[in-house]
């Protein structure tokens, strides 16, 4: 049984540093072989010049020299906006249509789809019947294989609210429900606590920046979550709600279809966390592939250049920004997932490469308060990453060509020279192990 | 379009062994589409001219000395069992944990070889979910014959066991009863008797009355669904059989004539001998089936991988029933063909041509030495691997568990 794994002559994204390592040695060890929790870990990350791998490198051991080619091992990405259970189109009334063991069963598929596509963290923003308690639970306890899941139960909305017509949301009025709300998440076992704000574009007649919460109640949920040391998550549509939100303690804005300038500068104050989820405003096509209704596509057809304008703005702010869809982590959209094509939006509307790849892994690592485990690649670290060919510190579109997923330091599928492993195949062999919303289960 | 080719095996048909055999599996792409055409193209004994040759990126095993052989059958289990269940009712898991340990139990009972099962009794719609997340391809898992939550009277045996559907009243049954076959179940399974009583004579406590097992018999055979009952006892298993139940499981204590009125009116028996609390009795329960001419069908009563001497629980089973008198081939023959005609699965006819491809690949001669079965090389579902080591097979496909970590463990685990 070998014990480390060397990966030499690699190009490393460590999430650390502003600079790639052009020849690096990446090395992984493993502690056990099927104990929970899995102990293996980074052992090194960093310059070839100055390491004396040989000895280190026991009998056993794997070495890969990936010379022959320009690969880069990153960190794993994370996607931090996502509803495992998203089906298209959305209906104008609230019904379980899958059921809650069918529904959870969909959801465990579409987690491996993520895994596959080398998302390893997933912050689920919103499902029902505490399934995401129990696939958080699965990945843990090594009942199966899974991303890192960091949940938060439903998505808490005022009645009438933004999302009423998903069966992901729960209504409440007043204070002390939304706060008797917070607490039985947190009861059980929600990593921070998901609000909807204001409206969106799921339900017919709100506009997207309509406030649907009052500050009381807003309050209630920030007082309650930051008591147990947990984070306040926002669904927030426009700017003055936004500016309400951080000054009443929410600590990631979701969406942000308008951002000014000062309120830009008012999240960077507050160390506030933004995941623009672009995706949602340039994906026309997705939505009329699904049959979604005129009035949803339209209002994202006409929020998205001023989207695109305000994350600029909180660009320029240096906000932290955290990548999030709201379509499926393995959506397939332009040529690829839903995911990496996040990285490519922010990158267009000014992050610079490198800051989107942090956007994707060590910012939302720090969101998510799992940067103490992942999320960079540094020695002690759990070794959640990725390989890519190419150089996506220079160009985010190389993220297309993914060609190794590693969860924990267990390979999740392999495509290098020297190391080979089909993707994780929970189907018959032979049939794909993708489609996101494309598949109609 | 591939095809996959096993020469020179031996070949377990219903009835008995082909020698040196060819086994063809036809492979259909399914390109994006979420459906499964393969199937089992053609059975022979080589040489026998009809075999079609082999193409380019067709694999070829050479099987000598193997033998082939159709899924298992477990038509006894219930997926959700697990380390810890409590004394008391509660449901201890809730719904999306427990649906995530019922596929992985499920996948580990593929892993194991046992391609169809029927669930005896599982709550809240999750036998369901798992069954239509492997009719659309969602994931892999064996065939589910599914049955809903066990029906038995109010207080009935293991009431506290989460999960099941108690009533008292035959209009009560059937309500409960039409409102779960309205979800799409296959077959119903009723818990009719209860622990022995010393004033009864040792006889179990007979918890539910004819008029009750009439309702729910009759409800099920009226849309075609097989009716099984864990009952023992004379009296008990006798009302059953005369009323046309369709298998006794578990139970005990039927008399040699009682037998024969089961083999006269097909009822089969699944005596579940890893689960007996009373393994002498058990026997001599398959002994007087066997010799009445009862059909005998392989039933586990636990999860099929659930480990035991030094195999699982499906495997196991196979032993205990050739300890207890059958032959080993009689053994297979429960576990096989016998199983899935009870089940009413697809793979009742075994390996022939048209037949969707659920297969094992055995080394030895299981037929003549049941204990072969614990070294299963291959197994085969929809025509496709889901685990194989014969040389050249390549990687193993399926994987649900993290690398390194065993597919296997049932409740031990989990
Ligand atoms: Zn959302």
């Amino acid at each position: 049984m070998p014990k480390k794994t060397f990966m030499l002559h690699v190009r490393i994204v460590d999430g650390v540093h502003d600079r790639a390592i052009e020849d690096g040695a990446f090395v992984i060890q493993r502690v056990h072989t099927d104990k929970i929790p899995i102990e293996d870990h980074i052992v090194y990350a960093g310059p070839m010049a100055g390491y004396d791998w040989q000895a280190q490198k026991s009998e056993g051991d794997v070495v890969l020299d990936l010379s022959g080619g320009t690969y880069t091992v990153m960190p794993g990405l994370f996607n931090v906006h996502a509803h495992l259970d998203l089906r298209h189109p959305y209906k104008p009334y609230r019904f379980d249509e899958f059921g809650t063991a069918y529904r959870t069963m969909i959801i465990y598929r579409r987690a491996v789809e993520a895994l596959n596509a080398g998302v390893t963290t997933i912050r689920s923003t919103g499902l029902p019947d505490e399934i995401d308690y129990a696939v958080k639970k699965a990945a843990e306890n090594g009942l199966l294989q899974l991303p890192r899941m960091v949940v938060c139960g439903r998505l808490n909305i005022a009645v009438g609210g933004h999302a009423w017509n998903n069966y992901i949301s729960q209504q409440f009025n007043g204070a002390e429900e939304f706060r008797m709300a917070a607490r039985s998440e947190l009861a059980r076992g929600a990593d921070f606590i998901k609000i909807g704000l204001t409206g969106g574009a799921a339900s017919a007649h709100e506009g997207m920046a309509d406030k649907q919460m009052t500050d009381e109640e807003i309050l209630a949920v920030t007082q309650t979550a930051h008591n147990a040391g947990k984070k306040v998550a926002a669904h927030l549509g426009g700017d003055r709600a936004i500016q309400d939100a951080v000054r009443l303690g929410v600590d990631s804005v979701e969406h942000a279809y308008t951002l000014s300038e000062s309120t830009a500068r008012a999240l960077k104050e507050a160390g506030a966390y933004l995941v623009p989820t672009l995706s949602v405003t340039n994906c026309s096509d997705y939505l009329r592939g699904h049959g979604s209704p005129d009035f949803q596509v339209r209002k994202l057809e006409e929020a998205a250049a001023e989207h695109r304008r305000s994350i600029a703005r909180a660009v320029q702010a240096g906000v932290k920004i955290c990548v999030g869809t709201d379509l499926l982590p393995s959506d397939p959209i332009d040529g690829t997932v839903a995911t990496i094509r996040e990285v490519e939006l922010l990158n267009q509307v000014g992050l610079p490469p490198m800051e989107a790849l942090k956007a994707a892994t060590v910012n939302s690592a720090e969101l998510c308060d799992v940067d103490h485990i992942t999320g960079t690649l540094e020695p002690g670290k759990a070794g959640d990453f990725i390989v890519v060919e190419g150089k996506p510190d220079c160009s985010v579109s190389d993220l297309r060509n993914i060609r190794q997923v590693v969860r924990s330091c267990r390979l999740v599928w392999s495509d290098l020279p020297g190391l080979k492993l089909r993707r994780m195949q929970v189907t018959p062999d032979g049939m794909e192990m993708d489609g996101g919303t494309y598949r109609k289960w | 379009m591939s095809k996959t080719f096993f020469c020179h095996g031996r070949l377990l048909q219903d009835g008995g062994v082909l020698e040196d055999a060819y086994v063809v599996l036809n492979h259909v792409p399914s390109e994006g589409r979420l459906e499964l055409r393969d199937s089992v193209e053609a059975v022979g004994t080589m040489g026998d001219g009809r075999m079609p040759a082999p193409g380019e990126g067709d694999q070829v095993f050479d099987v000598t000395g193997c033998t082939l052989l159709p899924g298992l059958v477990d038509v006894n289990t219930r997926l959700d069992l697990h380390k810890d269940t409590p004394p008391y009712t509660y449901d201890e898991l809730g719904v999306p944990y427990r649906t995530l340990i019922s596929f992985r139990h499920a996948s580990e009972a593929l892993w194991e070889g046992v391609t169809t099962l029927r669930t005896a009794g599982m709550p809240d719609g999750i036998d369901l979910a798992l069954s239509q997340s492997y009719a659309k391809y969602l994931a892999q898992g064996p065939e589910l014959v599914t049955s809903g939550p066990q029906y038995i009277a109010h207080g009935g045996l293991e009431h506290n066991v989460y999960g099941k559907k108690q009533c008292s009243g035959p209009d009560a049954f059937r309500g409960a009863a039409r409102y779960e076959n309205s979800k799409g179940t296959r077959s119903m399974h009723l818990g009719v008797t209860g622990r022995p009583v010393a004033r009864l004579g040792g006889e179990p406590e007979l918890q539910m009355t004819g008029e009750e097992m009439d309702a729910l018999i009759c409800l099920g055979h009226a849309s075609g669904k097989a009716v099984s009952a864990r009952a023992g006892g004379e009296r008990a298993v006798r009302m059953l059989a005369e009323r046309g139940i369709d298998s006794i499981e578990q139970g005990t204590g039927f008399s040699a004539g009682t037998a024969r009125l089961m083999a006269e009116k097909g009822v089969r028996y699944v005596p579940c001998l890893c689960a007996a609390e009373d393994r002498g009795a058990a026997f001599a329960a398959v002994r007087t089936a066997r010799e009445n001419g009862v059909t005998i069908c392989m039933g586990t009563a636990l999860l099929p991988s659930e480990p035991m001497e030094g195999t699982v629980a499906a495997i196991r089973e196979l032993e205990l029933l050739v300890q207890a008198g059958l032959t080993p081939l009689e053994a297979l023959n429960a576990a096989t063909f016998a199983g899935a005609a009870l089940c009413g699965s697809a793979a009742a006819k075994g390996i022939v041509p048209g037949a969707p491809g659920d297969l094992l690949v055995v080394p030895g001669k299981p037929d003549e030495d049941i204990a072969a079965m614990r070294s299963i090389a291959a197994v085969y579902r929809h025509g496709r691997p889901v685990r194989s080591s014969l040389p050249g097979a390549g990687v193993v496909p399926f994987q649900v568990t993290t690398v390194l970590f065993p597919l296997a463990g049932g409740t031990q685990k989990f």
